[in-house]
């Protein structure tokens, strides 16, 4: 480890590190070792806190000290005060990121100087800007090597913090059309008996997206169950528990929801309201008899009845 | 309404006061109108016959003073008197749309002057003496009694039905001696439904029964089409009572139609033929469009009454298991049996096993005018603004009440755009909004916005915007008759009804144009109509 560690430094980080996440305070490590003088100590977390090998907290009223993983003890130790606790602040935040205002509340420092220590630590490539799909407006920080986490992203659904309408509907309309192909027989006229068992859960529509290599992206299960509750919510497919079967016992799918989809028939749209003007019509909650908007004068009538 | 159907001014002023106005006696009818009472007098008694006005007598100090009142769901009912017609022909042929017909001109007939009346308007069809066809006519007139399409009137059926109910309450109450409880006048009122059902329930009215043997002797009551040996009980309608179309009838049969067709959409044809085999069976004791379930159906009876041309084996794909090794299909009878397992298990769950009965079945129609309601909703949303609309309401008709944020995860919209199709739901009236502050101030920002869909309140709202198109369509047909009043009244003349060459080119031409217009508008009014008795009467 570091070589210009004194002895006492060293142990007392050695310790920190012991103690692990839970961290170490003074009343443990004066436990440990009652025979290192008190200030001598005090002396050496001094130092080892300036240059950045261990941290504090306030917890519960008493200070408690963690040590830093060796390859985060450089970037850390080459910062100097503000910029470093702006650093670990950022860095506790792991890859959820954090937004500027809880930054300044968590730091007690003012805005201008949280600007500052962005800037500064920005253009040493330590920490990166990025955007949350939960709050678009703000502005969060992560640490440079850290990947967003699904929360702050969306998951597959987003590209660039909006939701991807485009590639959703492709998607479920190629998850439709595998559905119902797999709900009928090839004659139209036929329909399958009930013991039919053959009906495909989400983790079989996830390998046929993933072998026809509709998607470029990786999708779970769950995000492949997603687009179908919204096929379900379409009237496209139906939802139900699979018959219990023995031969069931595919190994290579995760069969860990017994729900497998049906399609419905496509049905067209249509309904005999909107075949005339006052299905459609804009203004229709003015239109009374002998009003400025009426059916006698009608213009959408006029058109319609004039073929 | 009346304009139409009585086309006299008299009987709209009439009519128009009552629905307005709501009940009253003769004298205050005068002074609305303004009308002679003679007058008055006439217009009710057409209305009475047609069915349109019920009346109640209460005695009030030493007279006794009759009410008149509009039917209000006859009334609507008459909108679908081309579909009645439509059916009747299909039903019961041509001779079937002949008596509805002559029913629906005259109000209520008995059965002779019906028959008479059919044949004076129609004529008697070409190698055929009048006897014969004179038979044909009773024939399809019982067949229409039997089927319950035509339904006998006696005369209390021109009171209000309210005030028959009164009465008979009234009359229970009166027997005691303290005034009733209020559980008392509950059990009271449960037990004289009971009573009216099994009224309604039991044989038809105006039917008897007749031994087939030379001797006129009048049968007594009992089991219907019983035979023993030569013997043959027929049933037939007594000559004395007058009758009507059954509009609840119909309207029953078009609900278990549309039921079946759920079916041809959801499985194959073959489906919706049995299901429309187990409604007719179980159509007979259907009395209204409100009840839970029909009447258990075995699969025996359904075998035997599918229609000679259903294809039960064909249209079924089998797995390879099922077959057994010498992929043999099985028998007609087993591949019912998977039909009906099919049905059962279809997700809509309107056919299930009757329960403790084995090889029953019964039909959930309750859930089924809600699938049928909720489709028409669905098809008016989607017609309307479009699928993704359709997607949210379904989704808050599966899941309750959500909130924006909810609602735009589930459904894989982003916010923005889910917030501006929930508002324009919701002011279409599909939607309903609910507000839960979290804090006693309700502010805005302290306040959860949940949406939800009320299927009955959809439902009635919607109702209400197809009765307006309904009136503006029949308000372009008045304008469209005034603005040709003149052509019209030319027209009517008898010189120009026998003769039409007197009509110059342009007025058969602008004639030919009216006549598609009215089409058209009369079209859609009754397709409007179709749309309301699903969400009203189903």
């Amino acid at each position: 480890m570091a070589t210009n560690l004194t002895p006492l430094e060293e142990l007392f980080y050695q310790e920190c590190l012991k103690a692990g996440n839970n961290g170490l305070t003074y009343t443990d490590f004066s436990g440990i070792h009652p025979d290192s003088p008190v200030m001598d100590t005090a002396i050496a977390m001094n130092s080892l806190l300036g240059r950045g090998f261990i941290e504090v907290f306030q917890v519960r009223g008493e200070q408690v000290y963690k040590a830093l993983k060796k390859e985060e003890i450089g970037k850390a130790g080459a910062l100097q005060g503000e910029e470093q606790v702006v650093y670990n602040t950022i860095r506790a935040s792991g890859n959820e990121g954090i937004w500027t205002k809880h930054l300044k509340s968590k730091t007690n420092l003012h805005e201008a100087v949280i600007k500052r220590c962005l800037r500064a630590l920005e253009q040493k490539a330590l920490v990166k800007a990025i955007k949350s799909v939960k709050h678009p407006t703000r502005k969060l920080y992560m640490l440079m090597e850290l990947t967003p986490s699904v929360e702050v992203t969306g998951g597959p659904w987003f590209t660039d913090q909006e939701l991807d309408v485009d590639f959703v509907e492709q998607l479920t309309n190629q998850c439709y059309k595998y559905i119902l192909m797999k709900s009928f027989p090839r004659d139209a006229s036929c329909i399958f008996t009930s013991t039919h068992s053959a009906y495909p859960s989400a983790a079989m529509v996830r390998k046929y997206i993933m072998d026809k290599r509709i998607s470029q992206v990786d999708l779970s299960v769950d995000d492949i169950t997603m687009l179908l509750d919204v096929l379900v919510y379409d009237g496209k497919v139906e939802r139900f528990i699979a018959l219990v079967d023995e031969d069931w016992d595919d190994e290579d799918m995760d069969t860990d929801s017994d729900w497998v989809y049906k399609a419905v028939r496509d049905k067209k749209a249509e309904s005999a309201w909107q075949d005339c003007p006052c299905g459609v019509c804009p203004v229709a909650d003015f239109c009374t008899e002998g009003g400025p908007v009426n059916p006698a004068g009608c213009n959408y009538y006029n058109k319609w009845l004039d073929f | 309404m009346e304009y139409i159907h009585f086309s006299l001014n008299m009987y709209q002023k009439v009519a128009n006061v009552l629905i307005r106005k709501g009940r009253m006696p003769v004298g205050l009818i005068v002074n609305f109108t303004a009308l002679k009472p003679r007058q008055v007098r006439e217009c009710l008694f057409v209305l009475i016959q047609h069915n349109l006005v019920v009346y109640a007598e209460s005695q009030e100090k030493s007279r006794i003073v009759t009410y008149y009142e509009i039917n209000r769901t006859e009334l609507l009912h008459r909108v679908l008197i081309p579909k009645v017609l439509h059916s009747s022909q299909e039903w019961f042929e041509r001779d079937g749309a002949l008596i509805a017909e002559s029913l629906l001109t005259h109000g209520k007939l008995t059965i002779t002057d019906c028959v008479a009346d059919v044949l004076t308007t129609s004529g008697v069809a070409p190698g055929k003496t009048t006897t014969q066809r004179t038979q044909l006519l009773n024939k399809a007139f019982t067949r229409m009694v039997k089927e319950k399409c035509l339904i006998a009137v006696r005369p209390s059926d021109s009171l209000t039905a309210a005030d028959k109910d009164m009465a008979e309450e009234k009359r229970e109450t009166d027997k005691m001696t303290l005034p009733p409880t209020a559980a008392e006048l509950a059990s009271i009122r449960k037990v004289l439904g009971a009573q009216k059902q099994a009224e309604q329930n039991s044989t038809i009215v105006g039917l008897k029964r007749r031994l087939d043997t030379m001797d006129d002797s009048y049968g007594e009551k009992r089991p219907r089409l019983l035979t023993d040996g030569d013997l043959v009980i027929i049933e037939e309608v007594e000559t004395d009572v007058y009758f009507k179309v059954n509009f609840e009838r119909f309207i029953i049969r078009w609900r278990n139609v549309q039921i079946a067709n759920l079916y041809e959409a959801r499985l194959n044809p073959t489906a919706k033929t049995i299901m429309q085999t187990i409604m007719n069976l179980a159509e007979e004791r259907m009395i209204n469009c409100k009840e839970e379930h029909s009447s258990p159906v075995s699969i025996m009876l359904l075998l035997n009454s599918l229609p000679k041309d259903t294809n039960l084996i064909d249209t079924l794909e089998f797995d390879p298991s099922d077959l057994g090794p010498n992929n043999t299909k099985p028998k007609i009878h087993e591949c019912l049996d998977k039909y009906i397992q099919i049905l059962e298990e279809d997700l809509m769950k309107i056919l299930k096993k009757d329960g403790g009965r084995s090889g029953q079945y019964v039909i959930n129609l309750k859930s089924a005018s809600q699938i049928l309601k909720k489709n028409l909703i669905q098809g008016i949303v989607s017609a309307r603004f479009g699928a993704p609309y359709v997607r949210i309401m379904n989704m808050l008709a599966d899941k309750g009440k959500l909130e924006e944020k909810q609602i735009s995860r589930f459904s894989m919209m982003p916010v923005k755009d889910v917030r501006e199709k929930l508002t324009t739901l919701c002011t279409f009236g599909v939607l309903n909004l609910q507000e839960v502050p979290k804090t006693k101030e309700r502010t805005p920002s302290r306040t959860y916005y949940l949406w939800e869909v009320i299927l009955p309140r959809a439902a009635d709202t919607l109702t209400d915007r197809l009765y307006h198109t309904m009136g503006n369509l029949r308000q372009r047909r008045f304008v469209e008759r005034a603005k040709r009043a003149v052509l019209l009244n030319k027209c009517e003349r008898t010189d120009v009804k026998a003769d039409d060459s007197l009509l110059n080119a342009a007025e058969k031409k602008e004639l030919e144009t009216l006549n598609s217009v009215l089409e058209m508008l009369e079209m859609q009014e009754l397709r409007i109509a179709e749309m309301v008795i699903t969400l009203r009467d189903f």
